[in-house]
């Protein structure tokens, strides 16, 4: 059972990383469970899934950027006369019959996400332990 | 040839432990990890997830390349790491940076503490 978990933590990190190496974490897995204890071995497969993924390729910056459009949607949601509700933000938009305040809020966001992902595109993923400075 | 180790320094504790482990022979990934324990005396354990990530970074910098030691009965799915020149130059370049660390630290420990005057 551990071992179908820890062979579904390797499959799920990054390709490259999955070609090169699952082999043989899974080999040392079956090697070393007994002695390292199994916990322990688990624990250490999600930690590297998650620094394979968030660290080394910022997959940090694509959650940024997804967060930023559903707050969008959400907004955009809120303010539109058809769900409008008499609450909060709405409410000050009915009063001042302005709804291209949620328009011009929708462009903000808009501009938001793709600075996120240009900067996603542009930035090279984070380097730790060794540097390289060739 | 490539000598300027200065941008490499100092090494992280997980890359100078893999490059320790790999100076005396070629070994593989558990062997490292083996290594690595008996060296510290148990106190310094690298699991498999770091191990390759820092394993990765250094082949990529040509610090580590994959050797092709290893007998025919292996498991295939057993792969052999050696240092490279360069990387065993990086290796004493770090050992002798240590070395002065260590100096100076008993340098200043077995100086006389300033007496206070009263």
């Amino acid at each position: 059972m551990t071992r179908t978990v820890y062979r579904g933590l390797l499959w799920l990190h990054p390709r490259d990383f999955r070609r090169g190496f699952a082999a043989e974490m899974l080999w040392i897995f079956d090697e070393a469970a007994a002695a390292e204890g199994k916990g322990r071995l688990l624990l250490d497969g999600a930690a590297s899934l998650a620094r394979q993924w968030l660290l080394r390729r910022g997959a940090w910056k694509a959650l940024a950027a997804a967060g930023a459009a559903l707050l969008q949607v959400l907004l955009i949601l809120q303010l539109s006369p058809q769900t409008a509700t008499t609450s909060g933000p709405v409410r000050w938009a009915m009063a001042n019959q302005d709804f291209d305040f949620s328009r011009l809020l929708a462009l903000l966001f808009v501009l938001l996400v793709f600075a996120a992902m240009a900067l996603a595109r542009g930035t090279r993923p984070r380097r730790g332990g060794i540097r390289r400075g060739r | 040839m490539r000598d300027d180790y200065g941008s490499f320094l100092p090494l992280a504790p997980a890359a100078l432990h893999i490059l320790l482990a790999l100076a005396g022979e070629p070994r593989h990934g558990y062997g490292i990890m083996q290594e690595i324990a008996r060296q510290s005396e148990g106190r310094y354990k690298l699991g498999p997830g770091t191990l390759y990530d820092n394993l990765k970074k250094l082949m990529n910098e040509g610090v580590v390349e994959e050797s092709g030691a290893g007998g025919p009965d292996d498991d295939p799915r057993r792969r052999y790491y050696r240092l490279t020149r360069y990387g065993r130059g990086l290796l004493a370049a770090e050992v002798s940076r240590l070395e002065s660390v260590v100096h100076e630290a008993r340098l200043h420990l077995r100086a006389p503490l300033p007496r206070r005057v009263s």
